[in-house]
């Protein structure tokens, strides 16, 4: 095996480590908020980067979101700081199972007392009890900060326990970075949009993957966004439905969709643009 | 002189042929089959006989010649007794193969019972270490890193992203991912250098023979494997032995027992491509190495000619299974091929040290993940060039065997040639 002399020679293992040093220098994040839309098919994973500070708001319903973590993070950093499930549905959490087996997760936000026993959630539960996951309910008031970026959640009510469905019960919150806030609805339906207290964002993710039954006028006119993101992808649902893309055309909003192409948003704190591709 | 030998060892190879062939075909014909009724409710109970993977979000879950395809969640294992309840739908896959499918059924699990024979049980944790393996690998790498180094060492194809492995289809690169009967022989060669390094000669010999052994009931004995194992082993013997053995006699036994065995394999593309392939790098490739002038790129001109070989060989059947021409495979190959080794050493490392200490594990990691990704790099940047692969009409038998038929006789006129220029 000519390949063992190469083992004994520092040369070469110089030269892989000058290697990794460049490679590691090259990936060292930037000071903006990276907001990344992934593309993991028919459901929901964004990811939030700030400097080495990961947050990852859903997983999607199979493991593309594996591809979005390597390809929105230095390839050195295996931990992921806060992982948060705005509901238990496998399109939304399918993709967190191996998030939580393959990255260090440091805090989790779920909804724990919801009775939902599907095979899947249930292995997620089992594999958050076997790594000790510190995990929390948030609720409507709770404010979590990873400084300087600061998570208000405006739903669920810390009075509610029954939901008409699961779409209702979802966390609802908004990212706040400076002057740049972003609305997360997971997939509540109009009902529960009217009821939140939120006024004007600048991003929108719009609010089960463009069902009809979601994203009404009246508020998006009360919350203006000026950029919305749909995570959709081929479904049977019919979604985004024509009527929400109308919606959203009538208030200028501009619409962009992750069954397209990935989506990023990248913010100073300040200003923000879409990434081009 | 030498070309007599080799007259005569065709001469000999065709005795053994012709002895064997009517067991050949007594076996083939033989063989037990199965009937399912189809278009009706069916309830079968059977064990689980191979290693369970995803597809997308579905689990795919073999249990003997039917196929099911299930919902991922609960998983399943290889070695559960499981009962299932369904349609079944019967798909031909060559003149004498053929499998039931199953989509969603109704699947129960049943207790274990642990009267199952040794060889199961032991393959079970075998491959329960491997799924152990694969767990502590992912959190050291990203994706598709992490799988495509479990693809090399372990044959794993169960997390291989879609888009990578069409990638890696484009580019022609695949065989170096899932069964690749070429990691096994170069297994073979590292695992002779270290136990000889530790041992005497002929304990090390067998020692080496034992870890080839595991190696393929571990990644699962596709036929590929299979193939590089046996001639692995028989190359093993030779050297046991004392014995100066040639690989085309090798591969020559190797061939005739699988067949033996298992007179199915012959049909299976997976053991065609790779029958064909070392037929190629044993008689092509030392064609091209007569020539110096081809060879003068220090790292990268052998695999070139390697894959010029291999993909002589196997090109009529690709065209006529696939109809697929990837016309830049040898130059990925070439580019990529020369990785596999230091993936090879440093992912067992690696392996190894996953189970002392995490810190070590994540500094080697970092090693390995500089081949890997370079690979990954190379393969994704071929695959995503557009007119990378041909898609044509697949090639008929008929052509097949005039291809066949014209490579022979070029091969049989340069290699007489060669050995007269020899004398």
């Amino acid at each position: 095996m000519p390949e063992f002399k190469f083992f004994k020679n520092p040369a070469f293992w110089l030269f892989l480590t000058l290697t990794l040093i460049w490679l590691a220098f090259l990936s060292l994040p930037d000071n903006n908020l990276h907001l990344v839309f992934c593309q993991v098919g028919q459901g929901d994973a964004n990811l939030i980067t700030y400097r080495q500070t990961q947050i990852l708001v859903d997983g999607g319903p199979d493991n593309s979101v594996l591809n979005c973590l390597a390809d929105n993070m230095p390839f050195w950093d295996r931990k992921i700081e806060m992982v948060l499930l705005t509901h238990p549905e496998a399109d939304h959490f399918t993709g967190l199972i191996e998030v939580v087996e393959r990255y260090q997760v440091d805090y989790l936000l779920l909804n724990p007392d919801l009775q939902v026993s599907t095979d899947g959630f249930r292995e997620l539960k089992t594999l958050i009890d076997n790594y000790q996951i510190k995990n929390y309910a948030p609720k409507k008031g709770d404010k979590i900060e990873i400084d300087p970026v600061l998570m208000s959640f405006i739903w669920p009510p810390r009075n509610l326990v029954e939901f008409k469905n699961l779409n209702d019960s979802s966390l609802v919150f908004k990212l706040v970075f400076g002057q740049f806030e972003v609305l997360f609805l997971g997939d509540i339906s109009s009902e529960i949009e009217d009821e939140l207290e939120v006024d004007e964002v600048a991003v929108l993710k719009v609010a089960h993957h463009g069902s009809k039954f979601s994203t009404n006028e009246s508020f998006l006119s009360k919350i203006s966004p000026k950029i919305a993101v749909i995570c959709v992808g081929k479904n049977r649902f019919g979604h985004p439905h024509p009527d929400v893309l109308n919606r959203l055309l009538k208030q200028n909003v501009k619409t962009l969709r992750t069954d397209q192409s990935e989506v990023e948003i990248i913010s100073n704190g300040i200003d923000y643009q879409i990434a081009s591709q | 002189m030498k070309s007599a030998f080799f007259n005569h060892l065709i001469f000999r190879f065709l005795i053994i042929l012709l002895i064997c062939l009517p067991f050949y075909f007594w076996r083939l014909y033989h063989l037990p089959e199965y009937q399912i009724p189809e278009n009706q409710t069916v309830k079968i109970k059977g064990m689980v006989t191979k290693e369970t993977y995803l597809k997308g979000s579905y689990q795919i879950i073999e249990v003997g010649s039917v196929l099911i395809r299930a919902n991922r969640f609960p998983g399943y294992f290889y070695g559960d007794q499981l009962v299932v309840i369904g349609k079944f739908k019967k798909e031909l896959l060559g003149p004498f193969k053929s499998r039931y499918v199953a989509l969603f059924p109704t699947i129960e699990k049943q207790n274990q019972n642990f009267n199952l024979i040794g060889k199961s049980v032991f393959k079970r944790w075998l491959l329960k270490t491997k799924g152990h393996v694969e767990t502590k690998i992912s959190r050291f790498l990203t994706e598709p890193e992490a799988s495509l180094l479990l693809g090399i060492i372990l044959g794993m194809k169960k997390q291989i992203p879609e888009n990578f492995w069409q990638n890696l289809r484009e580019t022609g690169t695949l065989h170096l991912v899932v069964v690749s009967g070429q990691n096994v022989s170069l297994l073979a060669g590292i695992l002779l250098e270290i136990t000889v390094f530790f041992f005497k000669r002929r304990l090390a010999i067998l020692l080496a023979s034992l870890g080839i052994i595991l190696y393929v009931i571990m990644v699962g004995g596709e036929p590929p494997v299979m193939r590089a194992g046996l001639m692995a082993l028989g190359f093993y013997l030779g050297q046991f032995l004392g014995k100066d053995t040639h690989l085309y006699s090798i591969l020559f036994f190797t061939v005739i027992f699988m067949l033996l065995l298992s007179p199915l394999i012959l049909f299976d593309i997976s053991f065609q491509l790779s029958l064909a392939a070392t037929l190629g790098i044993v008689f092509i490739y030392p064609l091209f190495k007569r020539n110096d002038r081809l060879f003068i790129l220090p790292f990268l001109s052998q695999g070139f000619w390697v894959t010029i070989s291999a993909q002589l060989t196997t090109l009529p059947i690709l065209l006529s299974n696939f109809g697929q021409i990837s016309w830049l495979s040898p130059i990925v190959n070439t580019l990529v091929l020369p990785t596999i080794p230091f993936i090879m050493i440093l992912g067992s490392v690696l392996i190894i040290f996953s189970f002392i200490s995490s810190l070590l594990s994540q500094l080697i990691s970092w090693f390995t993940w500089l081949f890997l990704t370079y690979f990954v790099g190379i393969v994704n940047f071929f695959g995503s060039l557009p007119y990378i692969s041909w898609q044509v009409e697949p090639l008929s038998g008929w052509w097949v065997g005039f291809y066949y038929l014209v490579l022979v006789l070029i091969l049989v006129r340069f290699h007489s040639k060669g050995n007269n220029a020899g004398i």
